[in-house]
């Protein structure tokens, strides 16, 4: 690779959704983590069955926190998605307020 | 090289049990939380402690860092003896993907050698490479127009004696029109190396903006407060409003208009499919009566137009 390549990405949302094999991958995860944490409501899937969920930006993001925070504090799933609930209630008003996030 | 010392950063005596330095993780990573903390360095101090949690709640790394390290102090000039960690098998945790590249060098010198052995230990199975993540700071104008970025990651690389150091890559990347903060980039096989043949992994750009001094970003929604005089809020006028890209957009204030009122204009937000909307909000500004002609146009205001700004409160207390 030479510093003058420039790389292209795919821009998820709108070119491309993962599928449960790629956000487990993602977020160093097994498949089965996301099934849990998708069938407890903590992340929302596009799509009904588990080969069809579909997940965007936001969802890889909540999987990455809420493994974190269930590695670092051994929350439950429920506690960690409500943790990032509020941390993305306080982002939107701090945004709003026109202050950085 | 300096010495870290991982339990002072903890605040545990180095005679602590697990359960001791669990308990002073968890206090210091919720203290020093990005999100919440109000410390300055709070982002930094959360990388060492994250560090010496690494170290220290892994029995393995736990012994071999007391055992070269004795004697040092925080700060100390530090040089490992050479072999000094002949007799200890990493087990390769904790030192793979995006978390080891925010790790001192200090912390690469010292088990570094595990990527080498997790590699050796898996053998002929090809296993792909770890997804890395990292966040990129763009300007507006550069969701707007789209851009070209260089950035600078922190990886760790896999030397020919088998051990893992840091180094930087530099990455030139095409940012997208119409990119949102938060979205998500995807490079694919710009992760890391995988093993025995298989694939790379792939790199998750998290896509952020640099802080704006007027414009509020919602998607790809651009807030505005618009100050306008008095006479262009209650006769109407035409205005025109720079957008972070350089370019120029007029609106019509229309004729009556208050504050606090918002005005959208169709598709002058962000670039995209479909583009962003610009919003708005009305603020009227008044000027000062400093001056004797200012004073008097107020004062034939305030006889001539027997306006009453708080007519709507009579009969509601």
């Amino acid at each position: 690779m030479t510093g003058e390549e420039i790389h292209s990405g795919t821009l998820l949302d709108e070119a491309a959704l993962l599928s449960c094999e790629e956000l487990a991958h993602a977020c160093g995860v097994q498949v089965e983590w996301v099934r849990i944490h998708v069938q407890a409501g903590a992340l929302a899937a596009n799509g009904g069955l588990p080969e069809e969920w579909r997940f965007g930006s936001r969802e890889l993001r909540r999987a990455r926190m809420m493994q974190a925070l269930e590695r670092d504090f051994e929350a439950l799933p429920e506690l960690a998605a409500l943790v990032i609930d509020l941390q993305e209630e306080l982002a939107r008003l701090r945004a709003r307020m026109g202050r950085e996030e | 090289m300096k010495y870290r010392d991982y339990y002072e950063i903890l605040g545990v005596p180095r005679t602590a049990g697990a359960d001791e330095i669990r308990k002073h993780y968890r206090k210091l990573a919720r203290k020093y939380h990005p999100d919440v903390s109000k410390e300055p360095d709070a982002e930094q101090r959360m990388r060492e402690v994250n560090e010496a949690y690494a170290a220290l709640s892994d029995p393995e790394k736990r012994a071999a860092y007391d055992q070269v390290g004795r004697g040092y102090q925080s700060g100390q000039e530090f040089r490992p003896p050479p072999d000094w960690d002949a007799g200890f098998e990493f087990s390769g945790r904790d030192f793979s993907g995006a978390q080891a590249a925010e790790f001192s060098d200090f912390f690469a010198e010292l088990f570094g050698r595990m990527g080498g052995d997790r590699q050796a230990r898996v053998g002929g199975f090809g296993v792909r490479g770890e997804d890395h993540h990292a966040k990129i700071v763009i300007g507006l104008e550069d969701a707007w127009n789209g851009a070209t970025r260089q950035i600078s990651l922190r990886v760790p690389r896999l030397e020919a004696d088998g051990r893992v150091s840091l180094g930087t890559r530099t990455l030139n990347v095409r940012i997208p029109q119409g990119v949102k903060a938060g979205q998500m980039i995807r490079l694919a096989g710009q992760g890391a190396p995988g093993q025995a043949g298989a694939q790379p992994g792939d790199l998750y750009l998290e896509v952020h903006f640099e802080p704006q001094s007027r414009f509020r970003v919602e998607g790809r929604d651009l807030r505005l407060v618009l100050p306008v005089a008095p006479w262009e809020a209650a006769l109407g006028a035409t205005v025109e409003i720079g957008l972070p890209a350089g370019n120029a957009v007029k609106v019509r204030i229309p004729e009556g208009a208050q504050s606090g009122r918002t005005l959208k204009v169709t598709g002058k937000g962000i670039p995209g499919n479909p583009p962003g909307d610009l919003y708005l909000e009305l603020q009227v500004v008044l000027p000062e009566a400093k001056s004797p002609a200012a004073r008097v146009l107020y004062e034939t205001m305030a006889r001539d137009m027997a306006f009453d700004p708080r007519a709507g409160w009579k009969g509601n207390p």
